[in-house]
């Protein structure tokens, strides 16, 4: 421990760092620490000076209390693993004599504080009998005074600060004559065994001598090879020993190798001090839903999607899964709620709506009738499906984009930046309405009957709305944009109502839906349904490289006309037919297969991917597992039984289309 | 919809409002003529300089270069829609479902607000026609100074509401 520091704590916190110490030091000023330990009741066991002699009035400071004094003596070796128990001390004459105690006060002498002048750009020169770097030459309009300029006294120290402040004659005078603390280089002992010169980093000595050998002798080289002064500490302690160090190893003076500039903070600041008031339920925003009191009264399960939303809602006694299995079936039977608030909601308007909208959708939406709904790919300039949605065309000029919920804010954010960007001359502007509008769905072959009687203030049957158009009316006397798409493959009607409503409408639907056997719906149901449809779910079953012709949208390369990662498509690594392309995987019995099995072929050694489980879960609706998985050229391959490997495990499924409910789509247009 | 959310120490007290009416008027390329025909059908100047304010019938911050927020009465909306219909394209939707609003006042309110943002108050709110867009306690705000009240009016997403409460109640403690 440094001499100075166990004299803090005695005089800062009245605690003795240990009971019985050794001093080592090769400066007068620790002797203050043996003669402070003493006072305070502690046992010095010796000073061990490395210098020959001793000016005879510090010498008595510690000889007087009984303290014996070791000159020209060093400390070589100590003992104790995980606390001191005692030093080696090699004396003057060569012999060596141990020493039991349970603290190391060691002082190497103290440098003046310079950092400030350091960063101010001023010039350091080194004091060769202060045995350290201290101000030479000021760059800006600044003096440094007291033991920060390198003065040892008190006299010179309120010297220097008055002259610096412009006082003239009669500098104020100490009571009693100081005597400057006299110090004797010592940078390194002889002595076998590591030298840490960087206590913080653990810098060794040895490391400093194999950067002199890797020829990293400049100091910025030898702090960036050896971390030296790279700690909290900034090298307080630790850099002009290292430097000197390096110097002799070099035989270049200590002031030629020189100093890194001092850095800020002197002080570390504590990651606390960042963080602040932001942890725990501070730690981030959660967005939260308008019915989130609802959804926790009825024992969802709430989970963080960005947002806090249901994952399942258990009844009693019933497991997660068992929640999951039952809301699925109630939708592919009767009727389910779900709420699809996140989704992302961005109205776009303007003569040129259709235009921007065909170029940021890999389909075309300008040719969409009013009142009617398409489903699209986004892609980037790679070709990568950035995100997916329905469109709906609100009228001649006027679109609702959807988003999925993750790329609410993305998405808009995209497309305002094609217009500000690209697009500057086009006569269209886009609003991001996500949080405005809540979306609660109603899902299954009930859904219509449900609906029907809440109120709706449009017709409801299949041929006046269908699948995959919009209307917009009251339901419940509530103002609502409602859209016939589904995630499910069952009958849905998705209500947008403003989020202020959101609350009365839903307690409308669930008053009716009791004798429906109405049931909520959360999210791990939710992806079962759309798993068992094969439709995709941005994120999970693409990554950073899928495109359209990774998921069987090879046609809307026939598509005229420039689009958002066209040119990227038509590059020839795409034509391979050996790509990955997403296809459904029946898993063998009961099993379901893991998210992120590898399909493999070959074996041993000489084994490789042939893709990966992209989405997969138990299928109440058929009694097993069913998948989703990116196939190297899977869509030639449906039929075919493949191995699969998951931590050590192996596996089998076969290949099948995508869709494995209701592949005409009978109910959902139902 | 503000469910009386309320918080006060000595030297501030914050509470949330009803958001009422609040429509995003978005104009691309507006001429000069645009911008005075809508602002004398919405009695409200629409102001063209960043981070400025113009009160009249109704509110009206400005956003961007293209986009206002207006807070004022239900009828304004088919006001603006009405006044907006004959520039070369024009979109205005009504968000106030979107939002929620607090009210910050007392000697202590940019304080508080302080330690919720990087914001220089002193510089950016120094005129009380000047509103701010910038982050407090990790999301989004425009920060409002209303004529008539002794504070500031600051308007976030709906969606975040409770997480803010949860803050305002943690931030006032200080303030004794």
């Amino acid at each position: 421990m440094l001499a100075s520091a166990v004299r803090h704590y005695l005089a800062r916190y009245g605690v003795r760092a240990g009971e019985r110490a050794v001093v080592f030091a090769n400066n007068d000023e620790a002797y203050r620490t043996a003669t402070a330990l003493h006072a305070a009741g502690g046992t010095v066991a010796a000073v061990v000076d490395t210098r020959d002699t001793v000016d005879p009035a510090v010498a008595a400071l510690v000889e007087t209390l009984g303290i014996p004094l070791l000159r020209g003596a060093a400390i070589v070796a100590t003992q104790g693993a995980k606390a001191l128990r005692g030093v080696t001390v090699r004396k003057a004459d060569g012999r060596t004599v141990r020493f039991a105690c349970d603290l190391l006060a060691m002082s190497g002498g103290s440098n003046p504080n310079v950092n400030l002048f350091s960063q101010s750009g001023g010039r350091l020169a080194f004091d060769e009998e202060l045995t350290a770097f201290r101000p030479a030459q000021s760059v800006q309009n600044e003096v440094s005074v007291g033991a920060a300029a390198g003065l040892r006294t008190l006299d010179e120290a309120l010297a220097s600060g008055h002259t610096a402040g412009a006082g003239k004659d009669g500098a104020p005078r100490a009571t009693e004559a100081h005597a400057a603390s006299t110090i004797a280089a010592c940078w390194q002992i002889d002595a076998p065994g590591k030298a840490f010169v960087d206590m913080q980093n653990d810098v060794s000595a040895d490391d400093i001598g194999l950067a002199a050998r890797e020829s990293f002798r400049s100091v910025e080289h030898l702090k960036r090879y050896t971390t030296l002064g790279m700690a909290s500490d900034q090298g307080k302690t630790s850099n002009v020993n290292a430097l000197a160090i390096m110097a002799g190893l070099t035989g270049q003076g200590i002031a030629e190798t020189g100093t890194t500039r001092f850095r800020f903070p002197f002080v570390p600041v504590a990651l606390g001090s960042f963080a602040g008031r932001a942890h725990g339920e501070l730690l981030r925003p959660l967005r939260r839903l308008a019915l989130h009191d609802r959804h926790v009264a009825l024992g969802a399960i709430m989970e963080d999607y960005g947002w806090l939303r249901p994952s399942a809602y258990p009844r009693p006694c019933e497991s997660r899964f068992e929640a999951e299995q039952r809301e699925a079936r109630t939708v592919r039977d009767g009727v389910g709620i779900f709420d699809g608030s996140p989704l992302g909601k961005i109205e776009v308007r303007g003569p040129d709506a259709g235009k921007l909208l065909d170029f940021v959708y890999a389909s075309t939406i300008s040719t969409l009738k009013v009142g009617k709904v398409r489903y699209g790919l986004m892609l980037n300039e790679l070709g990568v499906v950035i995100d997916d949605g329905v469109c709906a065309r609100l009228g001649e000029d006027h679109f609702l984009v959807g988003a999925s919920s993750a790329g609410a804010d993305r998405i808009a954010a995209w497309l305002e930046e094609w217009l500000q960007c690209e697009f500057v001359d086009y006569d269209v502007l886009v609003a991001p309405v996500t949080t405005n509008w809540s979306v609660v769905t109603l899902t299954g072959p009930k859904a219509r009957d449900l609906l029907a009687e809440a109120g709706v203030s449009f017709p409801l049957g299949a041929e006046a709305f269908p699948h995959m158009s919009f209307q917009t009316g009251t339901i419940a006397g509530i103002e609502a944009r409602v859209m016939r798409v589904s995630y499910t493959g069952e009958t849905s009607y998705e209500i947008n109502v403003p989020t202020g409503r959101t609350a009365d409408l839903w307690d409308v639907l669930t008053r009716l839906g009791e004798r429906h056997g109405l049931a909520p719906i959360g999210i791990d149901a939710w992806n079962l349904l759309r798993l068992e449809k094969g439709y995709l779910h941005i994120g999970a079953d693409t990554d950073g490289t899928t495109n359209p012709l990774n998921i069987g949208w090879d046609h809307v390369m026939r598509r005229k006309g420039d689009f958002a990662g066209k040119r990227s498509l038509m590059l020839d690594l795409h034509k391979n037919p050996k790509r990955l392309q997403l296809v459904g995987l029946s898993a063998e019995g009961r099993e379901v297969l893991p998210i992120g099995a590898h399909l493999v072929r070959g074996l041993g050694a000489d084994r490789a991917s042939d893709g990966f489980v992209t989405s997969s879960a138990f299928s109440p609706t058929f009694g097993k597992g069913v998948a989703l998985a990116l196939v190297h050229g899977g869509s030639e391959r449906i039929g075919e039984t493949v191995a699969l490997e998951h931590e050590g495990r192996r596996l089998s499924a076969t290949i099948v289309k995508p869709t494995v409910y209701d592949p005409e789509g009978a109910r959902l247009n139902g | 919809m503000a469910d009386g959310f309320h918080a006060a120490a000595a030297t501030v007290a914050i509470r949330e409002v009803p958001a009422g009416p609040i429509t995003t008027l978005r104009l691309r390329r507006p001429s000069a003529a645009d911008l005075d025909r809508i602002g004398a059908l919405i009695g409200t100047a629409l102001p063209t300089d960043p981070n400025r304010t113009a009160d009249g019938a109704v509110r009206a911050i400005w956003i961007g270069l293209d986009e206002w927020l207006i807070l004022g009465d239900t009828a304004s909306h088919a006001v603006i829609e009405a006044a907006a219909s004959d520039a070369a394209a024009a979109l205005s939707v009504g968000v106030g479902d979107g939002r929620c609003i607090f009210v910050v006042t007392g000697p202590s309110a940019a304080d508080l607000i302080s330690k919720a943002s990087s914001l220089d108050l002193g510089r950016a709110l120094a005129s009380p026609d000047q509103s701010a867009m910038t982050l407090f306690a990790q999301v989004n705000v425009i920060i409002d100074q209303p004529p008539g009240l002794d504070g500031f009016r600051l308007i976030f997403d709906v969606s975040l509401r409770d997480y803010l409460h949860r803050w305002f109640r943690d931030a006032i403690v200080e303030f004794g």
